[in-house]
């Protein structure tokens, strides 16, 4: 795969989320996954600084603040706080950085996991439905981001059950999961 | 509805709590052998009717129960699994009230026979202060749990007032994060394990106090403080894979991994360990190999549940093999040499897991 965006297709249960739990490396499996000649299995660390993945339904310790989770990503991926704030702010999530995960909606989460998934330099992002329960301003970030790392020749995969705008992203590739095969279409 | 409720909340936690309290059950009558258990448990009952202390130590255990209980219940009424209990608020207050009383004394049941029995024993004897004080206990805390708990379903749309003080908010770096779970989401097991803990520990102190500064003693005091903390150890796994599963996608070193693991187990039981620095006088080897030994059996604990697959009946099974293999090697002089295979052993499963992507 080229670097660009790639749109995973798939009904419910076809297995789009343990495909991308699968490449970014929090389900065990056999075989072997690359990136750039760096497997997984032999070297997981330098293999996980090149993906950031965002899940469908993240999960975080409750007790939580957005920022605290933030400043570990940073920590983590040697991130710019500078970078950190400004996507806090395309987000419109500054506001409630201090306050804790147990209070966020849905759509909150989401927006920090997409926070979290954007903060640092990595080679791979992997968007689960990053489209459900967010808002328009928010998906309008999301395109204009995806955008912006594309033009940076980084690439994107997203699985998504809802249709992708084709002004606001193109797509350099659409698969499809049909009986356990990753298909292009 | 009492059957539902019984089905639903008396079925999932007996389901989650089995393992305590087969563990405490273990703990306090596995040692004896079967003809000697009735005068054992006179004993225990006499002492807890004859000692106004032993008494209130119990009703402190009991109200303790009580409010896991009680934790337990309102953390699955929030549960969205759990909303058709609300349809309980179309019944008359009577029936609702009877309801609740019921499920609290089935989940409540193995402690609230334990006060029978006490109750049973001190009118026999003659103790009516303490039959008084233990029947006072357990209608207070029935009733004050069943009125609570009617309030909570019943009037849940009044706004309730936090105490929760906002400036004293402190930064919570990553090593901390199981800390806080144990200490916020957590603390009612956290305090069990550490009071059963301390009754093991001293118990088995006192109960070998003829064999002089014997490190052996210490050592078997310990895994047992060791074996009180299993349960606990489980939780924070669960909540691992759960809450912090996102952390498996992030660059992170399987060293740093591992250390903060041990770190966190150091934390969690270094109040045994400054009590057993206290109570034996040992020289600086004999407290760094009980330090390893203790660290390694709680590691251990803690990676035998990646290979039961959370399995609570094989991790009891494992938890009574380990203890009597531990108790061997102790016994055996052989402690160092154990401490040092399950470090090993410990280290080179946690690589395994870690590039097989389940760490």
């Amino acid at each position: 795969m080229t670097n660009g965006s790639y749109w995973i297709k798939g009904g419910n249960g076809k297995g789009k989320t343990t495909l991308f739990k699968l490449i970014a490396g929090q389900t065990p499996f056999t075989g072997t996954i690359e990136i750039d000649n760096i497997f997984l299995h032999k070297n997981p660390v330098a293999y996980r600084s090149k993906i950031s993945y965002a899940e469908a339904e993240p999960q975080y310790p409750d007790f939580l603040t957005g920022n605290e989770l933030l400043d570990y990503y940073i920590d983590i991926k040697k991130a710019d706080q500078k970078s950190a704030a400004i996507l806090t702010d395309q987000f419109k999530m500054t506001a409630f950085m201090d306050n804790k995960v147990s209070t966020y909606s849905s759509g909150m989460l989401k927006k920090l996991s997409l926070i979290l998934a954007f903060t640092g330099e990595t080679e791979l992002y992997i968007f689960d439905e990053p489209l459900i329960t967010i808002d328009k301003e928010a998906t309008a970030v999301l395109y204009q981001l995806i955008n912006t790392r594309k033009r940076e020749g980084k690439t994107i995969l997203i699985s998504s059950h809802q249709e992708i705008d084709a002004t606001t992203l193109t797509l350099n590739g659409i698969f499809e999961i049909d009986n356990q095969k990753v298909i292009r279409c | 509805m009492l059957k539902l409720w019984l089905k639903t909340f008396g079925k999932e936690f007996y389901k989650q709590h089995a393992g305590l309290l087969l563990i405490i059950f273990y703990l306090l009558f596995g040692w004896m052998q079967s003809g000697g258990i009735f005068n054992y448990v006179l004993s225990i009952l006499l002492t807890l009717c004859s000692s106004f202390t032993a008494l209130l130590g119990f009703c402190f255990f009991l109200s303790l129960y009580g409010l896991k209980c009680l934790v337990f219940i309102s953390q699955k009424l929030s549960a969205l699994d759990y909303t058709f209990v609300n349809i309980s608020c179309s019944a008359k207050k009577k029936t609702q009230l009877k309801n609740w009383l019921g499920l609290y004394c089935i989940l409540l049941f193995p402690a609230l026979l334990f006060a029978v029995l006490i109750l049973i024993t001190s009118l026999y004897y003659h103790y009516y202060w303490s039959a008084i004080i233990i029947s006072s206990c357990v209608i207070l805390l029935l009733g004050g749990l069943t009125l609570y708990t009617f309030r909570k379903v019943n009037y849940g749309f009044k706004p309730f007032q936090s105490l929760s003080a906002n400036w004293l908010t402190v930064k919570k770096p990553y090593w901390t994060w199981t800390i806080h779970y144990v200490l916020k989401k957590q603390i009612l097991m956290f305090v069990i394990c550490k009071v059963l803990s301390f009754i093991v520990f001293t118990g088995i102190i006192w109960m070998f106090a003829d064999s002089g500064n014997d490190i052996r003693v210490y050592l078997i005091a310990l895994l047992a403080s060791v074996i009180a903390h299993s349960t606990l150890i489980a939780a924070v796994l669960r909540f691992e894979r759960s809450s912090l599963a996102f952390l498996n996608s992030l660059p992170i070193g399987q060293c740093a991994k591992l250390l903060n693991n041990i770190l966190f187990l150091v934390l969690l039981f270094a109040p045994e360990f400054i009590l057993y620095s206290i109570k034996a006088s040992l020289s600086v080897i004999g407290a760094a190999s009980a330090f390893l030994f203790s660290i390694v059996t709680l590691l251990t604990l803690r990676m035998s549940l990646y290979i039961l697959g959370d399995n609570m009946d094989s991790y009891l099974k494992f938890i009574f093999c380990f203890f009597l293999a531990g108790m061997f090697a102790i016994l055996t002089n052989q402690y160092l040499i154990l401490s040092l295979i399950l470090l090993i052993c410990n280290m080179a499963y946690h690589s395994y897991l870690f590039y097989r992507s389940k760490l």
